[in-house]
This record gives C-alpha cells, structure tokens and sequence, in this order.
C-alpha cells in the first residue's frame, strides 16, 4: 500500500535527552493511524518534526514521496496540541488566514464552520470560545483545501463526554471520505474505537506498528481463585495447552494456546483434588496488551 | 509579495492594540508636522523680545530646507511604530500562531519575508505621510525662483524612510530574540537612550557612527545648525551604507534564530 508519510529513523535529542529514538514508520494512505503513548513518550515531538515546527536532531521523513517542505504541508491539516488561533481576530478572520496561506478558495470557510456548528459565532473573537469551539474550529481550520491527511493531537483533550463524543464523529465521519488520519493520543479506548492502525510509542521508542487488531492477539485467559494457590499453581501448569500462568492481584491468570472452556478446566482441577472459589474466562483487552507493552519495556 | 502583505494585514484586521497606537502615531505625526510652524512661531513670540527674533524665525515648510527640517520633526516620532512592531511580532510567539502559521504551509523564510513587507509597509506609510504633507505646505509656502530647485533636498524623505524602516526591524529582531513585549521595549529604550551612547562615548572618535541607532539617526541630521555642537558631521553616503548593512544584518540574524529555533 501506498505511505503518505514515510518516517526513517527519525531522532531528537534535546541536551542529554533523547525524545525521540531511531523511529521507523508508513503510514498507509486512507488508514485511520492512532499514534499511542503516554505523556511523554515523543508522540508531539514526532508530529512537530514531520511538520517543520521542531527541528531533528537525524533522520529523515517523506511526505507523499518527496522530502517535506511548505507544499507538502499545504495537503496537509494539523492541529498540534493546543488550537492556535490570534485570540482578537474573529473565527471567520482567523480562518480567512489559514485559507490565504494555504491558498484555499475563501468560499470554502463558511461550509466548514457550518460543518463543524460555528457558523452562529463566526463573527465573534476567538478568545470568548469556549475550549469545544476552540477545538471546532481548529478542525475547520485544518480542512481548508480538502486535506489529504488530517493530523490530530489529542483531539478531545479536555473536553466534556459530549464534545469527545462530537469530536469522534467528526473524525470517523472524514476518515470516512478517504482522508488519511493521524491520531495522537495517549487515550486507548479513544485509539481503540477510532483507528484502523496504530503505533505505540514509549520513551521515544516504537513498540509496536501494525492494525488494531493484531495488537489483540483475541486470547483469551482464565482468571482462577482458590483456597491451595500454590497448588492450584502446580496444578495448572499439567493442565493440555497451558503457556504461561501469573499471580495478579491475588488470582492467577492462565494463559492456553488456544482459548480454554472454563468447564472443561473447572473438571480437571476438580480431578486434581482443586475447588475453584473463583473462575472467569477474560478475553485480553486492547489496554492490558497496551499496559503490558509499555511495561516490559520500561 | 502582495499576499503575504495581505496575509499580514489580515492578521491585524482587528487588533485594537495595534490600531489604537496606530492611529494614536499618524495622527500625532501628521497634527505635529501641520502645526509645527504654529507652534515655533507662538514660542517664539512667548520667549524672545521681538528684536531678537531675527535669525532665529526658521520656516520650516520653505523648500528646499523643508525636506530637511520637516524629516527631523517626523523623525522625533520614531519610538512609537517600533513599539507597535514589538507588540504583533511578540504576540505571534507568545500565542504561538507562528507555530501554526509553519505548520499551515508557510516556510520560516515567507514568515521572515511577510514581517520584513510589513515593516517597509507601515515605514512607507509614514513616509508617505510626512512627504504629502511637506510637499503641500512647502508648495504653499515656497517662493518660487529659477534659481533655487525645491526639490534638492528631498533625498531627506529617502533617508527617513531607511531610518524609519531600520528602527522597525531593531525592535523586530529584539523581539524574535526575547519573545516578551515588557521585556523588548525595556531593552529597546535602556539601549537606545543610555547604552549605544556609554559604549561609544569609550570608543575613538568617529567609530560612534557604526552604531546601529546612530546610524539610523545620522540619517536624517539635526538641521539647526547652530544648536550642533559642530563636530561629527556625517556624510548622508556614509549613514545611508552603514543603515542598509544594519537591516540586512538585522534581517539576516532574525530569519537565522527563526530558522534554528524550535517553534
């Protein structure tokens, strides 16, 4: 599949320290690609650096196939952390400046803001947006000239359930459209139900590049109780297709190498002389794979 | 050229601080320059017996001296635009529009390019005003010979526009460098009233004139020749080449920090 953008070994070091590492990544055209991490972790660093607000320290990126400069920018809409608007100019007026440097028609502006709901308040100054409209309009702002990717940084940072909730739409509904979308965040349920790809980083580090579903290997495990957990231990790890058991939180997890039948299970043990005081059979969830990922390697 | 400059203005379509010390500096400039004469005219009369008067009655829109004399009184107004210009290029840093600005498709070199436009516009402006305004006084005013040309002294409008431009782009860089327009225009004044003239006051004879502020200011020379003190006279050539290597300079290291500088 065709990258839009094309990251090689990109790095960042501010003084002794390194933001980000070595970081190798495609972003395959008309994916909804989230880029996960926790705070910290290089995801605004990254973003800054393929769009030439920050400079790299090594490495290079590609954007639709030739080294990025201001016309590559031009196809692309980004709002990196914060909306970033002249707080005295009004929503109208600000995007009036977005479009004229981006060469976007100004007839485009009033659609947007009706795309968005700011049509109403499009004469009023910036600042007396509330932090949902700010976001809004950043929106608006980065689809002058239909985009060909669309980056968001913490897009519902801040917002209440019913601005995420707007905000989602809003991006499924362009991903919708063929817009290749680029979705920072360190929210996983947000990744999760949002994109098609994603790519964890940590500490700078990637972790992990591919779909959303193979970072869920669907496995299933078992969650086990009982009076005897030594024996209990013991009696797992005889049990066909047992791969790995762990102590958490005072139960074990048991891990097969395919996924078990809890009363098939709850018989053998039985037979092993073990009575269960508790027993659920848990599919992997997308934030343990998450938390699991960013702790090994911590 | 023309959409950057529109980019600019667009920016400023309704900042009131910009407009209110806009507005504030034509109107002082242009009611000063119209009423200079008036002004001289009734000191004169509160001061002086009016037997002493002769020799000291300038006419100020007479021309040919009143390119002269009417560049010096513009030229006293010169520390209110580069205020102006501290306050929009601070805030593009401090509400981070320049980030978003690079980040919408604008290269650091256009961002440099549009202030640089914006500079020479609102220098040009206020050339403009000081030339239509000395141009219908002094033609009102002017006696009218073969002999004198009225317009040999206009090259004065030129040098108040290099200078008006070079003050602009020092309180440009200043706030590229430190980003807070309390900070800017504390420096800006501590330098521009004290410290240019402590430095060179240790420094030989003549080497004052390659200062940047004295530069600019040699541009358009006090034109009272008795007030002087009679030394430094300064070869308008010389401070025109000095004044243009100090906006070159001044842009150069402007767009090279912007270029360095994480945004």
């Amino acid at each position: 599949m065709e990258s839009v953008l094309s990251i090689q070994n990109l790095r960042k070091q501010y003084g002794r320290i390194t933001a980000v590492e070595g970081l190798n990544l495609e972003i395959p055209r008309g994916t909804i690609f989230g880029i996960l991490g926790p705070n910290g972790s290089g995801k605004t660093t990254t973003l800054g650096m393929v769009l030439d607000v920050i400079n790299r320290t090594g490495g290079d990126y590609l954007w639709f196939g030739e080294p990025g400069n201001k016309e590559t920018r031009k196809r692309i809409g980004a709002i990196l952390e914060a909306p970033l608007f002249y707080p005295y100019l009004s929503g109208y007026n600000n995007m009036r400046v977005v479009a004229q440097i981006k060469g976007a028609q100004l007839s485009e502006i009033e659609p947007l803001l009706d795309t968005v709901g700011l049509l109403e308040r499009k004469d009023y100054p910036f600042k007396t947006y509330s932090l949902g409209m700010k976001q809004r309009l950043a929106i608006a702002a980065a689809l002058l000239r239909k985009p060909e990717v669309l980056i968001l940084d913490e897009p519902t940072n801040g917002l209440d359930p019913q601005g995420i909730v707007e905000i989602r739409d809003l991006v499924r509904r362009i991903g919708g459209q063929g817009v290749t979308i680029l979705l920072a965040s360190h929210l996983l349920d947000e990744v999760e139900k949002v994109c098609s790809h994603v790519a964890v980083l940590q500490k700078g580090k990637l972790l992990y590049s591919g779909t959303v579903e193979g970072m869920k290997p669907g496995q299933a495990f078992l969650i086990l109780k009982a009076a005897d957990m030594a024996g209990l231990d013991l009696a797992v790890r005889s049990l066909p297709g047992f791969t790995q058991a762990t102590i958490n939180e005072g139960k074990l997890h048991v891990i097969f190498d395919q996924t078990p039948d809890p009363a098939l299970v709850n018989r053998q043990l039985q037979e092993k002389q073990i009575s269960l005081s508790h027993l659920t059979l848990r599919k992997s969830t997308l934030e343990e794979q998450f938390l699991e990922l960013t702790r090994t390697n911590a | 050229m023309i959409r950057l400059l529109q980019i600019e203005l667009n920016k400023l379509r309704t900042y009131r601080a910009f407009w209110v010390l806009t507005i504030l500096y034509f109107v002082g400039l242009a009611g000063t320059l119209l009423s200079i004469q008036g002004i001289f005219n009734a000191f004169l009369d509160e001061n002086v017996p009016t037997v002493m008067q002769n020799g000291m009655r300038w006419d100020f829109y007479s021309l040919p001296d009143g390119w002269h004399y009417m560049s010096w009184i513009a030229s006293l107004f010169n520390f209110l635009l580069p205020i102006v210009v501290v306050i929009i290029v601070s805030a593009e840093f401090s509400y981070k529009t320049v980030r978003q600005n690079i980040i919408t498709g604008m290269s650091r070199a256009e961002w440099m390019t549009g202030k640089l436009i914006l500079m020479a516009f609102l220098a040009l402006m206020s050339t403009l005003v000081l030339f239509l305004i000395t141009l219908l006084l002094g033609l009102a005013n002017s006696e009218f010979s073969e002999s004198v040309n009225l317009f040999s002294q206009i090259g004065y409008i030129l040098g108040y526009f290099i200078q008006t431009t070079g003050y602009l782009l020092f309180a440009m860089l200043l706030s590229i460098i430190i980003r807070n327009t309390g900070v800017v225009i504390g420096i800006m004044m501590i330098y521009s009233l004290f410290l240019e003239r402590v430095i060179y006051t240790f420094l030989p004879d003549g080497t004052q004139n390659f200062f940047p502020l004295r530069a600019f200011s040699n541009l358009v020379s006090l034109p009272f020749e008795m007030l002087t003190d009679g030394g430094g006279a300064v070869l308008p050539l010389q401070a025109t080449l000095v004044s243009l290597a100090y906006i070159g300079i001044f842009a150069g290291i402007g767009y090279w920090i912007l270029k360095r500088r994480d945004l």
